[in-house]
């Protein structure tokens, strides 16, 4: 049965989503696809197909990518860069000129998918360089999306991880006694049309993930459960020296399965999920973490 | 006929007029001080106005051209308008202010059209990220800052800013650019990724000037001879000459009474004869400057003897030096007001920003030098220096400047009470100050502007005129401590009279101030409308 159309004018509105071979993208994809959406996906190289579109976080936007859409999800980061300097040039300044094209181009939502790693004091350079890109949405009246670690199945992102982590004999557990705020994908999925269709968005970022804090160990037991681990055998170990000792790998030819800078994120939690009332009034129900 | 009266002619005035003078039918009285640049100084003006300037005289330049003037107890000098201390002179509105603990007492304007006479000109919104923290949301501000944008005129241009602090309205193109601007600008733009990474951002001036009729005869500082700046005495020369309202200037407003549910009585005192009138109307909308309607305000209620808190945006300047040398400055002819903006994000949440605005050359860099260098103004050194030199005013947010205390104690029978106002302690050692002085060493390199540490200084309390917050919007005002005001700008003892001006302001960030509000204002007398009469 072909999806109703989410306006019921009879077209399709038309979204276009950066990052979309992404974890995250990808989910944005399937809940807009599956919600009668006509889904442009936008990445490197558009010619592989009629729903894609050129786009790169380090280059001019064409302007042929982003004309004629309703609605833009901007779920692209490029984690290769790692420098403060590469990470402003590629993705805040690149996020900047995407914003700039959409306002160009009339899009009427645009929706900034954050993360809750972005929060006034974090020294974390993926959560600074969220917040900086956070402010510029706000102030052009787009939508912003704090999401928690997203998990599933078969999860990607940092899940994916941390899953991977999960299967090595013993369990290293930086930041023990840390937690994280915790989003299912099938919610993110069923949500990010819901912020597409609404009235209004809030003029500060709203937290999408389940409220309650879920311990760190938690995360990581639920991961190797997964990973078809009964009884994982769990190490706590002090961050700092690990945080060193992967900073300083970084600078090698070395890659760690794990950045020193998203450790900050895992041992350096926000505190709380803004504006979850919100989230409830638009009727999504988010799961709460199982276990 | 609904009728409103208005208290004051600054720029908070001038956003309520503009909002009520929409409704045809409605009845708008002000009264002011009204303290004019005295008649032969007018004249004068309006006939150089009416010349090109190459053909004025020396006498003529020298007779609107004061440099600021030094004050006792504060490092930053007093500006003049054509010559002219009016929009600060006493005419009656200081009486019994009492600046106590390094404070600036001249705080509350006299001058017909207020600060606006003498401000730096530069107008931007506030950023929805500040506005979040705020009951009043960038939604609600939004169509305001737009009516407003419709008066002022806006002269820019869409840049790294814009990110931030939307446009709004399509802006007039800037004058050329002093060489020294440029050259940051340049700079900035070639070094941007590794400048924005470090919290910085740079755009051009955004200025309420008219910038397509400027010939660039440097006198923008002092008083433009064309009256291409905006002052908020231009709205309200609008307004009296097509007959929207009726004004009374001379009048100096004393005390604030609301009969009941039914109409408000304003008394003023005839600063000439000493007389004293009523005014009544269905509607009262206060605009005396954040400390004037405080004291006003403070009077009528009678709430004596208890310090009441104003937020104040503390102000610093900044000297700095580049390694390339310009031309001498002192040989072209650029427009004096700020020419570019450099903001630090020092948490890049669009909230714990500092502002800093730079000047081109103007007279006050020589007159600033050390004695050696400016009493030998031709000299090679002088003029290698000022080939090198710049100036930033800059600003701090409220939450991390001194706080600036009021506390009001009965005057004579029937005047305004005496009024104590003092700073609280100084900012010299604030983390944010130092942390804004950090980042800017760091950038130094990128766009050559080396700030010259020793000389950085921060201005007396009162001294920045950004200053509010002692009656602060709240959604619960019933229950707010201790004296706070509605959306509408009204405190929970009058229902009809609303506070315009930025003692409703919760906070005073670091980002210009006069556009805020002049559209606030603007909303506050728009939205109570609706209220009826």
């Amino acid at each position: 049965m072909a999806p109703e159309s989410p306006i019921g004018s009879g077209t399709a509105p038309v979204v276009a989503v950066t990052g979309a071979s992404g974890y995250v993208g990808s989910l944005a994809v399937a809940g807009f696809l599956a919600a009668g959406y006509k889904v442009r996906r936008l990445g490197r190289g558009g010619d592989r197909g009629p729903d894609h579109a050129d786009f790169s976080l380090d280059r001019e936007i064409p302007k042929a990518s982003i004309e004629g859409i309703d609605t833009l999800v901007h779920c692209a980061y490029d984690f290769t860069v790692t420098s403060r300097q590469e990470i402003w040039r590629v993705n805040v300044l690149g996020t900047e000129r995407l914003f700039a094209s959409a306002a160009a181009a009339g899009v009427r939502r645009t929706i900034f998918v954050s993360s809750m790693s972005a929060y006034a004091g974090t020294h974390q350079r993926y959560g600074q360089a969220k917040l900086v890109c956070e402010a510029m949405a706000l102030s052009q009246g787009m939508c912003v999306l704090r999401l928690g670690m997203v998990y599933g199945e078969n999860p990607g992102g940092m899940a994916g991880t941390l899953k991977k982590l999960a299967s090595l004999p013993v369990i290293p557990l930086p930041g023990s006694s840390s937690h994280q705020y915790m989003l299912h994908e099938q919610d993110l999925r069923s949500a990010f049309p819901l912020f597409a269709k609404a009235e209004e968005c809030p003029d500060s970022a709203i937290g999408l993930a389940h409220p309650v804090a879920v311990p760190f160990r938690k995360v990581m037991a639920r991961a190797a459960q997964s990973s078809g681990r009964a009884r994982p055998l769990f190490v706590p170990i002090p961050w700092r020296p690990l945080f060193w000792t992967m900073y300083v790998a970084e600078l090698t030819p070395v890659r760690p399965p794990l950045r020193a800078d998203s450790l900050l994120g895992l041992v350096r939690p926000a505190t709380a999920v803004p504006l979850a009332d919100y989230v409830r009034s638009l009727g999504i129900q988010l799961r709460p973490f199982p276990g | 006929m609904p009728s409103s009266l208005i208290v004051g002619s600054g720029p908070a005035a001038a956003g309520a007029a503009l909002a009520l003078s929409e409704e045809p039918d409605h009845q708008i009285t002000v009264i002011d001080v009204g303290g004019r640049l005295d008649v032969v100084t007018r004249e004068l003006v309006a006939a150089m106005a009416a010349t090109p300037h190459e053909t004025w005289t020396r006498a003529e330049w020298g007779g609107i051209t004061v440099q600021p003037v030094s004050t006792s107890g504060g490092p930053i000098p007093e500006k003049r308008s054509y010559g002219s201390d009016f929009p600060f002179r006493d005419f009656g509105q200081l009486g019994g202010v009492q600046a106590v603990e390094r404070a600036n007492g001249r705080v509350i304007s006299g001058a017909y059209g207020g600060y606006s006479n003498v401000w730096g000109a530069q107008i931007m919104p506030f950023t929805a990220a500040t506005l979040a923290r705020w009951p009043i949301r960038w939604r609600d501000l939004e169509p305001h800052y737009r009516a407003i944008l419709q008066e002022v005129p806006l002269t820019g241009q869409d840049d790294d800013l814009a990110s931030l602090f939307p446009l709004l309205v399509k802006p007039r193109p800037l004058p050329p650019l002093a060489e020294r601007s440029r050259w940051v600008l340049d700079r900035y733009e070639a070094h941007r990724a590794k400048v924005r990474a470090l919290g910085v951002v740079i755009g051009a001036a955004r200025l309420a000037m008219r910038a397509e009729d400027c010939v660039q005869c440097g006198l923008c500082m002092t008083g433009c001879p064309y009256g291409l700046i905006y002052s908020a005495s231009q709205t309200f020369d609008r307004l009296i000459r097509t007959g929207r309202i009726t004004y009374y200037s001379g009048l100096l407003a004393v005390r604030v009474a609301q009969r009941g549910e039914g109409e408000v009585v304003v008394t003023a005192l005839e600063l000439g004869a000493k007389q004293r009138r009523d005014f009544t109307a269905d509607r009262v909308f206060l605009a005396a400057g954040a400390i004037g309607t405080t004291r006003l305000v403070l009077g009528s209620l009678q709430q004596y003897k208890r310090p009441v808190a104003l937020r104040e945006s503390a102000q610093f300047v900044v000297p700095s030096l580049s390694r390339r040398p310009t031309s001498d400055p002192r040989r072209l002819h650029t427009f004096t007001l700020n020419q570019f903006n450099l903001l630090v994000d020092t948490q890049g949440d669009g909230v714990e920003l500092s502002q800093i605005h730079y000047y081109p050359y103007n007279p006050t860099f020589l007159a600033s030098l050390p004695g050696l260098l400016r009493d030998r103004p031709t000299s090679r050194s002088t003029s290698a220096l000022l080939r090198r030199i710049s100036v930033g005013l800059g600003y701090l947010p409220s939450w991390n400047s001194p706080r600036l205390e009021v506390t009001a104690n009965p005057g004579p029978e029937g005047a305004l009470p005496e009024l104590t106002v003092a700073q609280k302690h100084t900012v010299r050692a604030s983390p944010m100050l130092r942390l804004v002085l950090t980042t800017l060493v760091r950038a130094a390199p990128h766009l050559d502007l080396w700030p010259i540490l020793p000389k950085v200084s921060v201005s007396q309390g009162g001294k920045s005129y950004h200053f509010g917050g002692s009656f602060p919007h709240s959604d619960d005002p019933a229950n707010a401590a201790p004296l706070a005001s509605d959306r509408f700008g009204r405190l929970p003892q009058w229902d009809r009279v609303h506070l315009v001006d930025a003692s409703v302001f919760p906070t005073v960030p670091a980002t210009t101030f006069t556009l805020t509000v002049m559209a606030n204002a603007h909303r506050i007398a728009n939205e109570s409308l609706g209220l009826g009469s």
